[in-house]
């Protein structure tokens, strides 16, 4: 029971929406309903989340065997935690802007210079310090370490060990120059035009392949959703093999 | 309810918007030949079929053999979606059978989850798995643990713990944004085996570059039939064949059909023509 339950959940919810998509006229607004209970049910998981959360970073920080750096890194977590929860019960979560009017006077000149001034100011320090000062820097930090990586990633794909990388190379260094001025300049000293070759690699090759794996992504999503409905796909229940 | 106004209402989503029947097509060829394919296994007739070899999932016993020869922890990632991802449910299918390796092999495993939905189900599945190997006295409560639904804080999140545990194998299976990169390179500085697998087309290339193995598209899709010994779970594998060959077939028709009209527009007066040119039209356009 504990797997034909979650079967006959999955295989009824996974008809009404397939039902919902190919008669939508008549079945309404059914779709919506499940996706509510989704809504609510994902809402009550993060309290299981964030218990689970707590729970792992605090037997992490209290075990002995714990390396300094892990128990460290722990603590910030839960401090950092319970600060968040704090400053947002007290000061709630929504921003609460004050914009102001100033008129500056300017006396250097002959005649004063009279300027305006509209400035704003976040009075909430869940949104103005938590949310603005710390945890956007720290997301624009991350998602800024992507250049560096990329440039150390495509170091290593485009060494030419064999034939496929070789290829590869050759492609990239068509596209890269024909996206930059320089490349047509360079070309242009021997009548030749990299741009246009640049543009077809991007827009007839690559799209060729892209299309192809999507048109099979979509074929494999299909046969996976099936598989689900018609109850073959059990490993997500913990079957396996 | 009067039966002119139901077939009214059942028909005319299909004239707004025609793709719809062609969607309503290939769902049920899908399940047909699937349905066939099952009847075939069920009834004995078809007892063994070929399935070409995919590199990344042969090597997940070597990634998990490689750990526990240097002592160190696997780390699966299940990417940042939630449960209600196709790719998610696939990359669960497959964490069923690596983490049952890793139980026979008595390696560590570390599964950091960005949903708290899949890591309820995540639990269950390592559980099972380890109950499964023999090894239930191995499993720890706290292998799979949730961090954050934070993007980037997750990927520093695992970025931290790549650095400090050292995992010896990293598994990428799931959807993936931006992350991709910053948690693949994290894992090659550390010399991790690192074997990948998403249907997420932008992050591939980032994957391909800095991974060892990857999944790529509907091989991640195809795993767990791939690792499956029963014969009803290889047999998608076929059904997905056939119906890639169905669109082939399809694509080549419509769009030599579509070269021959544009060269002699007066080949659409033969029947047949004029149809599959139609048909192959609105789904260009779309």
């Amino acid at each position: 029971m504990k797997r034909e339950i979650p079967l006959l959940i999955t295989a009824i919810t996974g008809l009404i929406i397939i039902i919902n998509y190919f008669l939508p006229e008549i079945t309404g607004g059914v779709t919506q309903v499940v996706r509510t209970w989704n809504i609510i049910i994902s809402s009550f998981a993060i309290i299981l989340g964030i218990l689970n959360l707590v729970i792992v970073s605090l037997r992490k920080t209290l075990e002995p065997i714990t390396h300094l750096d892990d128990r460290i890194a722990n603590i910030v977590l839960i401090l950092s935690l319970i600060a968040t929860i704090i400053v947002g019960m007290i000061y709630g979560v929504n921003s609460q802007t004050e914009t102001s009017l100033r008129f500056i006077t300017d006396n250097r000149y002959a005649l004063p210079i009279i300027s305006i001034e509209l400035s704003s100011f976040d009075n909430n320090p869940f949104t103005s310090v938590i949310f603005y000062s710390i945890y956007n820097p720290l997301s624009a930090a991350m998602f800024s370490l992507l250049a560096f990586f990329i440039a150390s990633a495509s170091y290593r794909a485009f060494r030419a060990r064999n034939l496929e990388a070789t290829l590869l190379l050759f492609a990239a260094s068509i596209v890269i120059l024909g996206r930059v001025p320089v490349g047509d300049l360079i070309f242009g000293l021997v009548g030749l035009k990299i741009s246009p070759i640049s543009e077809y690699i991007t827009a007839v090759i690559n799209a060729a392949g892209q299309r192809a794996i999507m048109i099979a992504v979509g074929i494999g999503t299909i046969i996976i959703s099936l598989k689900l409905l018609f109850g073959i796909e059990r490993s997500h229940l913990g079957k396996g093999e | 309810m009067d039966l002119g106004y139901l077939w009214y209402k059942i028909y005319i989503p299909y004239v707004e918007n025609k793709l719809l029947g062609y969607s309503l097509f290939l769902l049920a060829f899908i399940s047909v030949v699937l349905n066939i394919y099952v009847a075939l296994v069920r009834s004995g007739k078809l007892t063994s079929i070929y399935i070409r070899k995919i590199p990344a999932l042969n090597s997940i016993e070597e990634a998990v053999g490689r750990c526990t020869e240097m002592g160190k922890p696997v780390l699966y990632i299940p990417g940042i979606q939630d449960i209600d991802n196709i790719q998610t449910l696939a990359s669960l299918s497959l964490l069923s059978y690596v983490s049952q390796r890793c139980a026979e092999y008595e390696t560590d495993f570390i599964m950091p989850v960005s949903r708290s939905v899949v890591m309820t189900v995540a639990q269950e599945i390592v559980k099972e798995s380890y109950l499964r190997a023999g090894r239930s006295d191995l499993y720890k409560s706290d292998m799979v643990f949730y961090l954050t639904d934070d993007q980037f804080g997750y990927a520093a999140g695992v970025d931290g713990i790549i650095s400090r545990e050292k995992p010896g194998a990293v598994f990428l299976i799931g959807a993936f944004y931006a992350e991709s990169l910053i948690l693949a390179e994290t894992g090659f500085s550390v010399g991790a085996i690192q074997i990948a697998g998403t249907a997420m087309i932008t992050q591939l290339p980032f994957f391909i570059a800095a991974c060892d193995y990857v999944l790529i598209g509907e091989e991640l899709f195809a795993a767990s039939a791939y690792l499956s010994r029963d014969m009803i779970d290889k047999i998608t594998l076929r059904t997905q064949d056939i119906s890639k060959a169905l669109v082939m077939i399809a694509i080549v028709i419509g769009s030599t059909i579509n070269s021959i009209y544009i060269l002699n527009p007066g080949i659409a007066k033969i029947p047949i023509i004029n149809i599959i040119h139609k048909i192959s039209s609105t789904m260009l356009l779309r």
